[in-house]
Order: structure tokens, then sequence, then C-alpha cells
């Protein structure tokens, strides 16, 4: 029967997809080192009735398209502002990395929320309780911690008050393609064949961004660019819609021809 | 009896309904990135309407041909968007993209990605190709920049370093002959050699499609009322013929 209903249900279906989108965008624009994701949208194949010919026949030929669908969602990796908290466990990546942490599973993630904290053992750990690697111990007797732009974590500690004891260093990675990661929640990535090994480094070497203490790194969601975007995908929505309708009412003239 | 308008009339219809699949798909895409609408055009016959009652020739040419004009350009920021400006005619520039097989397709798609060998590649992962149809390669590991450039002329470039790794062809040539085969990829059906032009990229945006839904609405009404036109003058040609069985044949 009549292809444009067909066609214009994967428009309806692309736009619903966009609005999940930007709802999971605007849910987490408060959301720490969150990233926004972008949908891209492509054109179904084209089904051609006449093939455009040189002489004679119609030089542009006939060809009908079949829709559209999502071709894929990609993460955008620009930064979100950084945020003053002045805990002395929050850190932000000022530019390019993240930090990796250890899964329960065992497997490496990465993540730009430095949200620290300490465990039991005295380990750094994000807010999910992920084993910062390679690990940090903050001795139980610690006075202060302070975490230099390259990421040298070191305090003062009740045994020796004058002193900057060292306690560790935090490295940060780099994947040519972040994009290509896999976001797993919790605030973590996961690499993947196409994101590349990673390229590990203290901060600031080789184009790795410095480290910055008391600063948390906010989400780069931009909400009037979301609430835009949402308008424009509720109204490609309507009127898609709207050629459903038309296509119906198509439909039922067509059926009156036999009366 | 002459089944001439009827036949004609029927073919009316069926142009209809495809003119209206052509305004469902354009709706469809009117959030694909540079995606190009879809015009669809009855031409009359070329030959005269008495010559056309006595071959029994077709009354409707219809043809497709997309409208090459320039979506909307919106900045996304995203160092991997990049999207292409038009030339001094008002034509489209393209890019091309290599598939796994060594097919080369056209593309103003320029939503790229890295793959995991450092190939600058589109949504399917087909390689973007520089001036002489080579893959454009970003080096990997250690020396893989941690910031892309892509300048207007295409090339990229790591601006902490100005290392430069390679550059985006351009393309510019008569899009007549241009087919879409879906996945914003067109294929040049009259095999012409494009002219390589280092020129028109820009970074950070995306040229949405040139789909104006109000447009396509306007038309979808009007497509709708021909519609019911035709079945109206159908069934009035049917009508006729009742009539003549009836009255004139009794």
């Amino acid at each position: 029967m009549l292809k444009s209903l067909y066609t214009t249900a994967t428009g309806m279906k692309a736009q619903q997809t966009m609005v999940d989108m930007i709802a999971n965008n605007i849910a987490n624009v408060n959301t720490a080192g969150f990233k926004k994701s972008q949908a891209s949208f492509e054109d179904l194949l084209y089904i051609t009735q006449t093939a455009p010919s040189r002489e004679g026949g119609s030089p542009t030929g006939t060809q009908i398209g079949s829709g559209t669908r999502l071709s894929g969602t990609t993460k955008v990796f620009t930064n979100g502002t950084l945020e003053i908290t002045e805990r002395q466990l929050d850190v932000a990546i000022d530019g390019d990395g993240f930090f990796s942490v250890i899964m329960p599973d065992g497997q490496l993630g990465y993540t730009r929320d430095g949200g620290f904290h300490v465990n039991a053992d005295g380990k750094l750990v994000t807010g999910q309780g992920y084993v910062l690697t390679p690990e940090v111990t903050i001795p139980p007797d610690a006075l202060d911690v302070s975490i230099d732009p390259t990421g040298r974590v070191a305090g003062r500690t009740a045994g020796a008050p004058d002193t900057q004891t060292p306690f560790g260093d935090i490295q940060v990675h780099r994947f040519i393609n972040p994009s290509g990661m896999l976001a797993v929640g919790s605030n973590v990535m996961r690499p993947t064949d196409s994101s590349g090994t990673p390229t590990t480094g203290s901060p600031g070497d080789q184009g790795l961004g410095l480290l910055k203490q008391g600063f948390v790194e906010r989400s780069n969601v931009q909400i009037v660019n979301e609430l835009v975007n949402l308008i424009v995908a509720q109204r490609a929505y309507e009127v898609n819609s709207r050629a459903i309708q038309a296509s119906d009412q198509m439909l039922s003239t067509a059926t009156n021809i036999s009366r | 009896m002459s089944n001439f308008a009827e036949q004609n009339l029927v073919r009316g219809l069926s142009f209809l309904a495809e003119r209206q699949s052509a305004i469902a798909n354009n709706l469809a895409n009117v959030g694909t990135s540079s995606f190009k609408r879809r015009l669809s055009i009855a031409d009359s016959a070329p030959s005269p309407f008495q010559a056309m009652l006595e071959d029994h020739d077709r009354t409707i040419l219809y043809t497709e041909r997309s409208d090459w004009s320039r979506g909307v350009v919106r900045q996304t920021d995203n160092p991997f968007d990049i999207s292409l400006d038009m030339d001094a005619a008002g034509r489209p520039r393209w890019m091309k993209v290599q598939a796994g097989n060594g097919a080369q397709f056209y593309t103003r798609n320029g939503q790229l990605q890295l793959d995991s060998a450092g190939r600058l590649v589109n949504a399917q992962g087909m390689a973007v190709v520089d001036g002489g149809g080579q893959p454009v390669q970003l080096p990997t590991g250690p020396e893989a920049p941690s910031q892309l450039r892509i300048a207007n002329n295409g090339q990229l470039q790591d601006p902490t370093t100005g290392a430069v790794f390679g550059q985006i062809g351009v393309f510019e040539l008569d899009p007549s002959g241009m087919q879409p085969v879906g996945n914003s990829l067109f294929v040049d059906t009259r095999r012409q050699r494009p002219q390589v032009v280092g020129v028109g990229v820009q970074q950070g945006a995306l040229e949405g499609s040139n789909v104006d839904s109000l447009q396509e609405l306007v038309q979808m009404i009007a497509v709708q009322r021909s519609f019911s036109a035709t079945q109206k003058a159908l069934s009035g040609v049917g009508d006729m013929q009742s009539n003549l069985i009836q009255n004139i044949l009794r």
C-alpha cells in the first residue's frame, strides 16, 4: 500500500529516539563529568524505479527514499565548566584525559568524575567505591592532602607534621577517539576497539590535561541548546504524524473509487 | 470504447501516491544531517494532445531530483564535526569516503570519528579520503595528537605542535548526475572527474537537512486535494459509462 505510511513511521521513530537522548542529557545537567550525547541520522535505501539515462529518457530518473534511521550516537567530549568546591579530594582534569578505576568485575573503567573519597583501606575511590588505579593510599594519620597539577598526592601526617609526605601519584589516560568508548553508567566508560588503547602519563605530559584540586567538572550539557533541540524534535514528530494522517486520507479516498 | 481517460486518471493517482511518498521521505529526514530534499516533478508529455489520443501515449512523465541548496549549519563544538560550504556557483562541495571494498562515495555528512587504526571515518566506518583518494590517517599511540584542528583547507593539524597529518579532500563537480544511495551517500552516475579544491571546510559545525517542513506540509495538502479531485473525475468517467449502458444501449 502507500509507501509513505512506512516512510513517515521511520521519521517518527527517529524523532522519538532524539527526544529520549535529549531527555537523558537534560537529566544529567548536574552530573559531574557527564558528557552529552548527540544523535545522528541517515537516510535509508532508495528504490530506483527508473534509472537515470544519458539520452532520451529522464536525466535524473525516479528514486523514492524509504525514510530515516539512527546511524549512531556520539558522546561530545568538550570540557564542562570547572566549579570550585574547595573539597580536598575533588579533582578536575583541566584538559584532555580520564582517571582509570578498577570496576567490580576486575576490568578497567575510565571516568572524568574526580569527586574522590577514601575507603576503609585508605585508598582513593570514586563515589561508587571503584578504586583509583594506580592506587593512592592516604595514611590514617594524615592531617591534610594536597594534589598538585601534575598528579603528585602528598600531605602532612601526625607523625611528620612539618614535612610533606608523598602518598602516591595520580595518572591520567587519553584516547585518540574518546567518542568510541562505551558508557556503562555511573560516570564510567569502557574502552573498545574503536576508542583504541589509552596513552598513559602524568597530568600535563603529552598534551594531557592538568589536575585542579578543589574543583569538579560539571556536565557539558547546555540546557538552552537542549531545549531548542527538544522543540525541533517535537515539531518534527508532529509533522511526521501529520503525513501519516494525509496518507491515510488518500487511502480512504482510493477506497471510495469502487463505490 | 476507449478507456484513455480512465487509464490516465489512474496514472495520475499513482503519480500522486508517489509524490506523497517523496514528501513523506523528506519529512522523515527533517533531522538527518546534510540530507538533500527530493523534488518530484511531473512533466506533461512532450507530444501534442491529439497525437497522444491517437498513440495512447503517456500523459505524465514523472521524475525526481535533489534540491542541492544548503541545509542550516549549526554549531556543535565537537572537533570531529565538519561542514562543507558551497562553491562559487552555489553548487555543493563534497568529500569522499571509501568503503571496505574500495568503493568510493560522495557525502556532505561531516559527522566524523576516528577508528582504532587512527583513520578518519564516517558513521558507517568508511574512511575519509584526501584529494588523491587515499584514506586520511592520524598517528596512533603516544604520537596521537591531543587536540585536532581541521583548517578551512581540510588540513588536519595539531594546534599545540603545528604538525600536519593529512588533508581531507574537498571536491567540486556538477551535481546533476548525483544519485542518493542512502546513509547520506551519493554516487555520480555521470562518472565525472571531480575538481579537487582545498577550501571550504568548517570545523565544529554540522549541516542539517534542507527540508522545510512547512513547505512539505503545504505540498502534501495539494497532493491530497488533487488525489480527491482525480478520484472524483475517475468516478465521473465511470458514471458516464454506466449512463451510456443504461440509457443508450438499452
